[in-house]
């Protein structure tokens, strides 16, 4: 959701391992690990000062990166994949984050927790991003 | 279209790549002896070439006062000036970006204080271009022309004021077009990524406005 490329992915994937390695220590058990692993990954990924590439709409993913070499059982499953990654590519870093936590099934105070907003105004942005994503996936999901 | 359909098609995506992407313990504890390949990790490594650099430049320099060749003297010593006053100047850059570490508070926080940093970084790259290098040029420029002097068989204080005015001019010409160029190199340095933060803090502060 937030590289390009493959370089680029396996560059993010290999930092995120290296931040969570340095910053083990400070981990003080003060949430689930798993919260503050998701907060150095994201982190990482939003503010971890990667060299920007002059591309025309930059933070848009090329339609290469849609192209996972896995292919779902369903066809259909795999179309609709598609389109969902599109949708999630037209929202914002922050609510990109927001709604990849909340598809993984985290709940608004694990939500809030790693992004640092109050668990009521995670619901007012997922609500907000699910009318978008409706909006941009009502045609493809019939 | 209901969104538990978008977490159905999401979760068993995800599986499949957790599945793929699966990596040994060799793996992780090759990525962990590697370089870190975020812009800030090779900023650092260009910061490390360029101290590298200035030191050489101080090392012929002291290279130059010890043989005693009075001619090159006040160059060695104007050059000494520039490396000591670059030398500040780097590590406080040093210090101030690497304050830009990955944090491991939430999100909102580590935008407040990356975004916070990096604007005072910027400042101090910005201010230290401007002084330093129209200073270096202006030195640079009296040297040259103490050299011609010299050679003509005169000194500073014997050249006529026409000369001093073409030199203050092409002083000032240098400096404002050093000037120029530093703010546009921050700019393109860090200005793009800076604004990106900045924007996403924004959004996050929506939710405490009132």
């Amino acid at each position: 959701m937030y590289c390009n490329q493959d370089e680029e992915r396996r560059d993010l994937f290999q930092d995120i391992v290296l931040q969570l390695w340095r910053a083990y220590e400070s981990f003080k058990g003060e949430s689930k690990i798993s919260t503050w692993m998701y907060r150095v990954a994201l982190n990482t990924a939003i503010s971890g000062f990667r060299k920007q590439k002059r591309k025309p709409e930059q933070s848009r993913l090329s339609d290469r990166a849609y192209e996972v070499p896995i292919v779902l059982p369903d066809p259909d499953m795999e179309e609709k994949r598609t389109f969902l990654y599109k949708a999630i590519d037209q929202l914002s870093e922050v609510e990109k984050g927001i709604v990849m936590l909340h598809l993984e099934d985290h709940s608004y105070e694990e939500i809030a927790e790693i992004i640092g907003i109050t668990p009521n105004y995670v619901g007012v942005k997922l609500n907000r991003i699910k009318q978008r994503l409706k909006k941009i996936l009502q045609p493809h999901f019939v | 279209m209901e969104f538990d359909e978008l977490k159905t098609i999401w979760q068993s995506h995800t599986a499949t790549l957790v599945e793929i992407g699966h990596r040994s313990a060799a793996d992780i504890g090759h990525m962990l002896r590697q370089r870190s390949r975020t812009a800030l990790s090779k900023i650092n490594r260009s910061i490390g070439i360029e101290i590298g650099i200035l030191l050489a430049f101080a090392l012929l320099s002291v290279w130059q006062l010890v043989r005693q060749e009075s001619s090159l003297d006040l160059l060695a010593i104007i050059m000494l000036c520039f490396v000591g006053a670059s030398m500040i100047f780097y590590s406080w850059k040093y210090r101030r970006l690497n304050r830009i570490s990955i944090e491991t508070s939430n999100l909102k926080e580590a935008l407040s204080r990356t975004t916070m940093t990096m604007a005072g970084y910027m400042k101090l790259y910005s201010y230290a271009g401007m002084i330093l290098v129209p200073a270096m040029g202006a030195a640079g420029v009296l040297y040259g022309v103490h050299v011609a002097a010299q050679d003509n068989g005169k000194t500073l204080s014997e050249l006529p004021m026409s000369a001093w005015g073409i030199i203050v001019l092409v002083m000032s010409i240098y400096a404002g077009l050093s000037i120029l160029f530093t703010k546009w190199y921050v700019r393109k340095l860090y200005g793009v990524h800076y604004d990106e933060l900045k924007a996403c803090l924004e959004e996050l502060q929506e939710s405490t406005m009132p």
